[in-house]
Formats: C-alpha cells, structure tokens, sequence
C-alpha cells in the first residue's frame, strides 16, 4: 500500500518545518493562557470552565489552522515540481491524493493534540478539578472538526492548479460555513416569515427541523450539535433533556462531519486522476 | 518485445499541437537517444510514458504495459530522471533515496547508490533544499536507480552537471544497459548522445523527423571524411599531388593552398589520398581527419525547417 509511504514522507517532511512545532507551541500557549485568564478572573475554575473559553477561540482558529496546514499539499509539489519525483515511483494518483491527506492530518493533529495534553499534565499538577471525559472527548471533536478542513482544502489543493482559486475557494468554504451560515439561515428564515405571515404549509419540515437540517450541513453545525452534547453529559445518549439535541440529530452530525471528511478528498481524487501535470 | 512503443500518439495543449502522431519503437536493451531543440515535444513524449499527461489520440506501451491502465506497474520496474523536477528541501539526501526504496519495494543500500553517483555520506546527511542543481540531479539518478530497474527514462540527464558529472552519468548508462537496462534519454546535447547511444530519435516541432543508428545517420547525411594534409615540397609538386588525388574514385573535393591540401573523400579513402601525395613526391608533414559529426547531421535535420520556411 504505497500511501503509507507517502503519508511517512508528508509527515516526516512537515515535522522538519518550522510551522508545525510553532504551532504546537502556540496550542500550549493558548490552553495555558485561557486556564490562566480565567484562574484570574474566577476562583477555582474546572478543566471544563477553561474548555467553553477555549472553544470561543478554537471554532475559528482550528479550521483556518487546518487550512494553513492543508491547502498547499498537492499545489506546491506541483508547482516545484516534487510531484514529479513523487509520480515517477510507482505510487498512482490515488495513492498521492490519500497519502497527503493522511500526512497533513498528521501534521494537524499532532500540534492539536500535544498543545492539550501538555497543559492538561499542568492542571492536574496545579490541582485544577479535571474533567478527563469532556476535556479529551473535546479533544476528539474538535480534530474531527480541524480534519474536516484538512480534506477540504486538500481536495481543493488536488482539483485546482491554480493557488489563488484554491484559496478562493478554501476560504470560501470556511466564511461561508464557519463565519457567515448562522446569519444566512437565519435571515432566511426572517424573509421567508415576513414574506408569507408564517412557516409555507406545503414545506415537509417544521422551522425547527428545518433549521435543524442547515446547521447539519454545515462541519461547525455538527461540531456545535456534538460539543453540546458533550458539555451536556447527553453525547449519544437515548434520553436528552429540553432543547439539546437528541440522538438522531448527534447522530446526523456525526456522519456529516464523517461525511465532510471523506467527501472533499474523494473530489480531489477523481479531478487529479484527470489532470494534466 | 519492444521496451517503448508509440502509436500514432498526438499531444496538443489548449489548441497547440505539442506532438504529431509520432509513432517510434525502442527495443528492449538499446541505449535510445532522442535528441531534438527545447520545445519540440521530448519531454512531452516522456510525461505520456510516465502518465504524467495523457495524449489526445493515439496510445503508448512501456515494457508491454498501456501507458495509462497500467501506469503503476510501469513505474515499479522503470527509473526516472524527469525534467523540470524539484527535491523536497526539508528532507536529507539519505532520506529521498530511503523514501525510494521503499516506494519500489526494494532492498538497495542507499549509501552504495549514493556513492555511485558521487555524493558524499556527508552531502547525504545534508538536507536537499541547500543542493545545487548539479548534487539534485546525482541524487534523483541515485533515485532511479533504486530496485534494478528494467527500464531508465532520463530526461536531459546532463543538464546542471559539470563535464565530470556528465561523464558519470555516461559510465552509469553504459553499465544499466550491459546489465541489461533498456535507457531511454532525451537531450539536446548532442555529444553526449553520440558517445552512448545505439539508435537515435530526432523530433523537431512534435514530429519524429528521423529514427536510425548513429552510422546510419550519418551515411544517410554523408559528408564523409575532410583530411586536411600539411604538405612540404615546390610548387609543381604540390600541382602534381593534387592531380593525383583529383584522379581517385573515392574523392569528392580538393582544394589546396600554399602549404595544406584539404581533400573531401569517403570515409575509408584516407590511406589511398596519403599514398597518391607521396607517390607524387609530396612530402606528407602531417594530416588531421574530420568526420561528419552527429552536430551536422543534427542541425540538417532540426534546421530544414527553417530553411524551407
């Protein structure tokens, strides 16, 4: 299986820039920073209370990070002209395409994951209440969540030549879903109500699951629908109380983000295999 | 079987026509020069054999495998020196030709590879970003080398060596072919080829003008052989001389000045002109043989062109 030689190689080439110990550092110093904030502004905070501060920061700078990491993987062989000495070993394009894949994930997660455990060995040292199940059950949504980008931007990386559509179309994605989808959907739904008096009679779904629909669409919708969950002590649980989202809905996000992780790079594959080099 | 085999395969870019139904044989064991000015389509006819582009019509075979279906296993038995490639600056010298290795399945010793193209364990160590173009180019040899391959695709393999590294890299395609290497490079340097190659391509404006033995293109261009002979002896000598030369069957020119005959004859006339001057009493002092080399039978074929347009 030559993608594991070329995921070994995307990995061993990223763990020698500079990039990817900066970031792993600049983790460490975001979980740090947050625990010391607010260990200043409220006695005794838990693993958890440092986690909803944290997550303000990582809904928008986990993807964007997993977009600096992703979106060159293939566009820069490319235009260097690594892609050729990658192409002239009998490794097939497909095997190019998953191999990156797999070693940007790599390179994403690494960081991700050394920037929690680090600080969470200096909080359990300080003797802050430490909630392992939420902390690392986070930890784990929120890499599904960074991955998802990871695949799109590598997709868009293997299906463009050109840098700047890439860009164009990674950053797209992410201030369409990540920054702007909430206001969208929800000045829809204001027009569609003012326009009509109330929610059409002939729409199959209510406002409420039609809503719930659009946040499913979107990687931060699903990874919102999870932590919720999560923070809630109701992750796949049968039974969920009033206004959290029960478990079809975590379910359904779930697959979505499985989906936003498999999709993109699936794309990627089928444009690269047709492309001229 | 043939090692290379192209049929009818048309390339064109956008509307611009890169190759021209080209059709061409490469034998399994020849050493294959395909020679022809920048542009006119060889690194085209290479990325069509290695998959890299896919032609417009037509289709190509390496080793018995279609170009396209059967890209992977192509690669597995063939080394590649491409054009226009870039290392990866962050990895070590050792770990490109480790990454190799283990890409073919194989089980080469990368510092013997290393050694064979002139790099030093030291160079190895070192990461590829700080190489010069001329260490880049030893080390993707060293590349394709890896695993024995059956066949060797090198394109431009020369350029950014220096006289020594060109001369390595022709001891190192005498010895891929005498163990039984198929090599096929492209160059539009034509000392190089001239010195290893059996059979020669030229392409010129993506069509194969000419495809034949090194001694076939020549006889089939024939100039022969020019000798020039630094004569001593009076005047009238000289005279006498020229006349006995102008009687040979074999010679074609012959023109003289006060102190060298120049004479243009067929390849194997150099003893019978040399014998005819003394004969007349010419004082022969010294001669100088020129053959027709492979640069004029080159530029007749890429520059026909230009001179009918």
């Amino acid at each position: 299986m030559s993608w594991q030689a070329v995921a070994r190689k995307d990995f061993q080439d990223a763990s020698r820039s500079y990039l990817l110990w900066g970031l792993t550092i600049g983790f460490i110093a975001l979980v740090s920073l947050a625990a010391a904030v607010l260990g200043w502004v409220q006695s005794d905070p838990t693993s958890t209370d440092i986690l909803g501060l944290l997550h303000m920061l990582f809904q928008y700078i986990v993807p964007l990070i997993a977009i600096a990491i992703s979106f060159g993987a293939i566009v820069n062989e490319r235009d260097s002209g690594s892609l050729k000495i990658l192409l002239s070993l009998p490794h097939s394009r497909t095997d190019v395409i998953l191999g990156k894949a797999l070693g940007r994930t790599a390179a994403f997660v690494v960081p991700l994951v050394l920037g929690m455990l680090v600080p969470a060995v200096a909080l359990l040292v300080v003797g802050v209440e430490f909630e392992a199940a939420k902390y690392f059950g986070y930890l784990l949504l929120a890499t599904l969540f960074g991955v998802a980008f990871v695949s799109v931007a590598t997709g868009m990386s293997a299906t463009f030549e050109s840098r700047f559509r890439i860009l164009l179309s990674v950053f797209g994605f992410y201030f369409l879903f990540n920054i702007l989808w909430r206001a969208i959907n929800t000045a829809s739904f204001v027009i569609v109500l003012t326009l009509s008096g109330q929610w059409p009679s002939w729409m199959p779904l209510t406002v409420q699951e039609t809503l719930r629909v659009f946040q499913l669409l979107s990687p931060t919708g699903d990874f919102q629908i999870l932590r919720q969950a999560l923070m809630n002590d109701v992750l796949f649980a049968s039974e969920v109380g009033e206004g959290l989202p029960d478990f079809r809905l975590q379910l359904g996000a779930m697959a979505m983000l499985l989906v936003w992780i498999t999709l993109p790079i699936l794309i990627g594959i089928l444009r690269f295999e047709d492309a001229d080099l | 079987m043939a090692a290379i085999e192209l049929d009818g395969v048309t390339k064109r870019f956008d509307g611009v026509t890169a190759l021209q139904e080209v059709d061409l044989t490469v034998e399994e064991g020849e050493i294959f020069g395909f020679l022809g000015p920048n542009g006119a389509g060889k690194s085209t006819s290479i990325n069509i054999l290695l998959d890299f582009v896919r032609p417009t019509e037509g289709r190509a075979e390496v080793l018995g495998y279609d170009s396209y279906e059967d890209s992977t296993r192509i690669r597995e038995r063939t080394g590649v020196l491409p054009e226009g490639y870039d290392v990866y600056d962050r990895l070590t010298g050792l770990q490109h030709l480790e990454f190799a290795i283990e890409s073919k399945d194989a089980d080469d010793d990368p510092h013997a590879l290393l050694d064979r193209v002139g790099l030093s364990e030291e160079d190895a160590k070192r990461k590829a970003g700080g190489y010069s173009k001329g260490m880049s180019q030893r080390l993707v040899l060293a590349m394709a080398l890896v695993g024995e391959p059956d066949l060797l695709i090198l394109d431009e393999p020369s350029s950014g060596l220096d006289p020594n590294g060109a001369r390595m890299m022709q001891e190192i395609v005498r010895e891929e072919n005498e163990r039984g290497a198929t090599v096929f490079f492209s160059s539009h340097i034509l000392g190089q080829v001239e010195a290893v190659c059996d059979t020669v391509g030229i392409l010129r404006e993506g069509e194969l003008v000419a495809k034949d033995t090194i001694e076939g293109l020549r006889e089939a261009y024939d100039t022969g052989l020019t000798l020039t002979v630094t004569v001593g002896g009076t005047a009238s000598q000289i005279d006498d001389g020229v006349a006995a030369v102008r009687a040979l069957d074999a010679v074609s020119d012959v023109r003289a000045d006060s102190d060298a005959i120049t004479v243009t004859c067929e390849g194997d006339q150099k003893m019978a002109v040399l014998n005819a001057l003394e004969d007349a009493e010419v004082s022969v002092e010294d001669f100088e043989t020129e053959e027709a080399s492979l640069d004029d039978v080159f530029s007749s074929y890429t520059e026909r062109q230009e001179a009918e347009a």
